[in-house]
């Protein structure tokens, strides 16, 4: 039994569950696409997690107007990534900074396999016009691999 | 669903790479994600969207979090914020019906346990306020009340008056056997 409830209560949550998943559950082919998306996993690097989402924040979110830019961070012990993502038509704009700065090689990669190099000036901030939407992370690289990896963020 | 101790064992062999314990997971939780996904009135490419982003961040966090279930709720969450302004708009829930409580419940569980009345429950399901559809469908997932609480930012305490009046309205809904 579930807090609160009783076996009654509980036999019926089950069966509403499962009255609503037969007519929708989730569709096969984006399961099948989940299960493919293990492919991804990066072993040796490090994780820079979302540590801040405007638009995760309901109260923020709620109140932005279409065209207010977002703002997203990024974080390990020793890195953090801040990016302003406006959007512009179709696609988004994308400023950021990397702190410490090192224009060592940093690349947005999306979620279709492309890599786009950023260029990262001595302050450590960097601009990307025109990004397409779609779901997209930074990593920074340390020779031929990755050092840090972010959170995948979809625009 | 699975047990605690077979998602974490699950959990410590998709950490080693072990592809077959991830698509165990993948099944296991899927439901739940799309559940939440529709819990915050997302549909579509919306919902795609979603439930792609959860499960691709999902890959690199498998092997940091505590309580996948939770860490996935929560991620679906913040991601139906993402997209979808209706779904940030619909905590708290502020268009439940404050009538007072018949007290039916056991006529409205009778009702929905009926598997002829499958249709109908779910056709009267739709018509519920949204807020109400929030709660039923994550009381249908194996959640625990803090987790629901947490994922709807309202009291625990309020959990269960709220599903009292939410099954009440459906009743109504229902109408008679």
């Amino acid at each position: 039994m579930r807090d609160g409830g009783s076996d009654h209560m509980d036999a019926a949550m089950r069966a509403l569950g499962e009255a609503l998943r037969a007519g929708d559950g989730p569709p096969a082919e984006l399961v099948a696409s989940a299960k493919e998306l293990f492919t991804w996993r990066t072993v040796d690097a490090e994780l820079a997690t979302l540590t801040f989402d405007s638009l995760a924040d309901p109260e923020l979110a709620g109140v932005r107007g279409a065209d207010a830019a977002r703002s997203v961070t990024f974080e390990t012990a020793a890195v953090v990534i801040d990016v302003e993502i406006s959007p512009a038509g179709e696609r988004f704009d994308l400023v950021g900074s990397l702190a410490p700065a090192d224009a060592a090689g940093l690349v947005l990669q999306h979620g279709d396999g492309a890599t786009t190099d950023v260029v990262v000036d001595g302050l450590g901030r960097f601009r990307l016009p025109g990004v397409a939407a779609g779901t997209v992370r930074f990593v920074v690289q340390a020779g031929e691999g990755a050092r840090v990896v972010t959170d995948w963020v979809g625009l | 669903m699975l047990s605690n101790d077979e998602v974490q064992e699950l959990v410590m062999a998709a950490a080693g790479g072990d592809q077959r314990a991830w698509n165990a997971l993948v099944d296991n939780f899927s439901g739940l994600v799309w559940s939440v996904i529709r819990s915050y009135g997302v549909y579509g490419a919306e919902a795609n969207d979603v439930f792609q982003t959860v499960w691709l961040r999902f890959v690199e966090h498998v092997t940091r979090v505590d309580n996948p279930k939770a860490w996935l709720a929560t991620t679906a969450r913040h991601e139906c914020f993402r997209v979808s302004r209706k779904a940030s708009r619909l905590t708290p829930m502020a268009d439940v019906p404050e009538t007072p409580t018949v007290d039916d419940t056991e006529a409205v569980l009778d009702a929905i346990t009926d598997a002829n009345r499958r249709g109908a429950v779910v056709a009267a399901f739709g018509r519920l306020p949204d807020s109400c559809q929030q709660l039923l469908r994550l009381l249908t997932e194996d959640l625990s009340y803090d987790e629901i609480a947490e994922l709807i930012g309202r009291p625990k305490g309020s959990i269960g008056p709220t599903r009292a009046r939410c099954l009440d309205r459906l009743r109504g809904l229902l109408g008679p056997s």
